[in-house]
């Protein structure tokens, strides 16, 4: 569902951003992509969502290509960043209303956002609310609302818990299993790697565009990921 | 998808801060200048009714006597203001409908000074509303348009979703546009039922007519500055980037060009006063007076006759040998006078030409052209009247001046007669028919509106086609 082939990014000042990158991301599959700031990650989600051109490599949806069919392949995927990007003079349900409308949602009533709003938790008081007033917590409850309006089978999350407070990351995470349940193939960028132990089924370590690493859940279970992580940040870059 | 935000910026738009102070000061500038306008040319009509009747009086009451011992005579002739000029009233104060025309020139009469207290500072008019209010806000609504959208993030969620950057653009252009045009159509139509309940019959003649194409161009003109904020704003990052770039550009536009392009004809062309050119011409027809006095002296000196103190007076058959002589220097008389006229003229156009070229590249300097020339306010409108009383100069000539003569002898002495009778109250009158609306419109004005705005357009879909989303 989620594809990435040679996947390489050089930038106009030089800078290689990302460097042949390879993995493939399944129906129902959670897959963490962890690394240091600059490490690639966030231009690896930028890519699949043709924000920027690849240097060269494919990004796939669905086996679409995203340079090439930039819009046929968001049809299959959402999206969810660090900070829900969001209006913050629209209450909940225009916001939901207005990324509903974008990603092809003609057909929702008020009723059916505030459904899609309670079944990620957020309070009812909130769905009338304006943006402005709303906790990280409660943004990122609403990207999810998003996500799951849009019903895309493929979901990005740029450093989803980032900032967050344990019961607003735990709440989340449940979120994100509900949605791996369904069926998503779910890509997450992140640093967090007490969350990613609990709800990976593959993880790969990038390290100055490289991804140095790649591991199953299974395969985890005999392994410190903390430490493995560590080890590869102090060690030289060899692709995996 | 254009339209789902489209939407959305209306909805943004309408609950800011900018929306209402725009509104508001659009709904109660906008009628309220159109009835102090309205006001200000019933008072110029009936203000010239009054002069014109008083001058019918005094051609009725003139006698032959009266216009030849008077070298400086003259007629005033007057061309009626236009309901029109409520809209701008451009040249209305500055160069009068009221022009004096005599012997060997066209002169500006005093004007209809009807409006005193805005002195110092001018007037609000509809046309200083649209070309700084509007095109300022317009400026103020577009300018973080997009910067804010990429400060925030916004835009990575929206374009995340399945629709192009065209889109995007397009729908942030519309609505944006939509919530700017809301606030002008609604009070130029305030503003119009605010005439036609003051007494103006907005449906005679061609007033509509010429008020829609008005509306039609300043609609066209705030459409150039809202697209130049939004360009400003997909070319740079920042929010404050953004609003200051955008204001140096809407200085440039509205502001610097149009006035730099007097300045620079100024320069290029220097002209002196019209007044400077009628001491020109006096002092040519002076001259040339003076040459034909002594002419004149020594044809008495050859063929008067001798009175009783045994000087040579004209005599029998004087009128007769004087015409012949006396022809010659009233021709050149009249054509040096014409060509110092033509010279002034062409001097002048040359000069206005320049600046008006110059001040037309500007989106301001195309809007006030062709606002004043459809209210009838406009340069053209004066050129019309001064050449038309030009022909009327010469009308009088044939019928008036030519008739009589009057010369100056070198001891100092006049002389003067009626060559041919008379009748001062049967001259004819100065007519000029009002112009038709396709007659003021310049079309090259809106081209080049219209040239800004989709440059403009383009400039924005290349700017956010390449922008890196990071």
């Amino acid at each position: 569902m989620i594809q990435a082939m040679d996947l390489t990014k050089r930038y106009e000042d030089g800078l290689l951003a990302l460097d042949t990158v390879n993995f493939e991301i399944k129906p129902g599959e959670v897959y963490c992509l962890l690394g240091a700031n600059g490490a690639g990650k966030t231009t690896t989600v930028n890519l699949f969502l043709n924000f920027i051109d690849p240097t060269s490599g494919q990004a796939l949806l669905n086996g679409i290509d995203c340079t090439r069919a930039p819009l046929e392949a968001k049809k299959y995927v959402s999206f969810v960043s660090e900070n829900v990007m969001l209006y913050g003079n629209f209450t909940a349900r225009q916001n939901l209303d207005f990324f509903a409308r974008l990603a092809g949602r003609r057909d929702m009533s008020k009723e059916d956002y505030y459904m899609v709003m309670r079944k990620v938790g957020l309070p009812e008081k909130a769905f009338e609310q304006r943006l402005k007033e709303f906790s990280k917590g409660m943004r990122q409850k609403l990207g999810i609302a998003i996500a799951l309006v849009k019903d895309a089978p493929a979901i990005l999350l740029d450093e989803p818990t980032s900032g967050l407070d344990p019961k607003a990351a735990a709440e989340f995470l449940q979120l994100l299993k509900n949605l791996k349940a369904q069926g998503k193939a779910i890509l997450m960028s992140t640093h967090d790697i007490f969350r990613t132990k609990e709800i990976a089924d593959r993880v790969g370590i990038l390290k100055e565009g490289r991804l140095v690493m790649q591991r199953t859940r299974e395969e985890l279970l005999m392994e410190d990921l903390e430490q493995l992580y560590l080890d590869y940040m102090q060690a030289g870059v060899v692709a995996a | 998808m254009i339209w789902v935000v489209a939407r959305k910026e209306i909805h943004e738009n309408l609950i800011s801060l900018r929306f209402l102070l725009l509104f508001v000061l659009a709904v109660a500038l906008i009628p309220s200048s159109l009835y102090t306008e309205y006001r200000a040319y019933l008072a110029r009509v009936a203000e010239q009714r009054q002069i014109e009747e008083r001058n019918r009086d005094y051609l009725r009451q003139l006698r032959v006597s009266q216009i030849f011992t008077n070298p400086n005579f003259a007629i005033d002739v007057y061309w009626p203001p236009a309901a029109t000029s409520v809209f701008a009233s451009g040249y209305e104060e500055e160069h009068p409908r009221h022009l004096v025309v005599g012997q060997h020139s066209v002169e500006y009469g005093a004007p209809l000074d009807v409006r005193q207290s805005a002195g110092l500072f001018g007037a609000i008019d509809y046309l200083f509303v649209v070309q700084l209010i509007f095109s300022l806000f317009a400026v103020l609504l577009s300018f973080d348009a997009i910067t804010r959208e990429k400060e925030s993030g916004t835009l990575r969620s929206i374009l995340s979703n399945p629709l192009s950057r065209a889109a995007v653009a397009s729908g942030k252009l519309l609505g944006g546009y939509v919530t700017l045009a809301i606030p002008l159509l609604l009070a130029f139509v305030m503003g119009m039922a605010m005439l036609a309940a003051a007494g103006l019959n907005v449906f005679a003649g061609d007033f509509v007519a010429r008020a829609s194409w008005i509306l039609a161009s300043s609609l066209v003109y705030i459409a150039v500055f809202f697209a130049l904020g939004l360009l400003v704003s997909s070319l740079v990052l920042s929010t404050y980037s953004a609003l200051v770039i955008s204001l140096a550009f809407w200085l440039i536009g509205v502001v610097v060009m149009p006035r730099a392009a007097a300045l620079v004809s100024q320069l290029a062309k220097p002209v002196e006063s019209r007044q400077a050119a009628w001491l020109a011409k006096l002092a040519a027809a002076n001259s040339i007076e003076q040459e034909k006095g002594r002419a004149l002296q020594e044809l008495v000196d050859r063929v008067g006759v001798l009175d009783k103190e045994g000087r040579r007076i004209p005599g029998e058959g004087w009128q007769k040998h004087r015409s012949a002589v006396a022809a010659a220097y009233e021709e050149r008389a009249a054509q040096a006078v014409k060509r110092i006229e033509e010279d002034y003229q062409r001097r002048k156009t040359d000069q206005r030409l320049l600046g008006l070229t110059l001040a037309r590249v500007s989106p301001a300097g195309a809007l006030v052209n062709f606002t004043t020339e459809m209210a009838e306010t406009g340069i053209g409108v004066e050129s019309r009247f001064l050449s038309e009383a030009e022909r009327y100069r010469e009308v009088l000539g044939r019928e008036l001046f030519s008739r009589m003569y009057r010369d100056v002898w070198p001891g100092g002495g006049i002389s003067m007669g009626v060559l041919k009778p008379i009748n001062p109250a049967g001259l004819p009158g100065f007519h000029m028919m009002p112009r038709r609306v396709r007659e003021s419109f310049f079309g090259a004005d809106l081209a080049i509106l219209l040239g800004w705005l989709l440059a403009g357009v383009a400039s924005i879909y290349g700017a956010l086609g390449r922008y890196d989303v990071r």
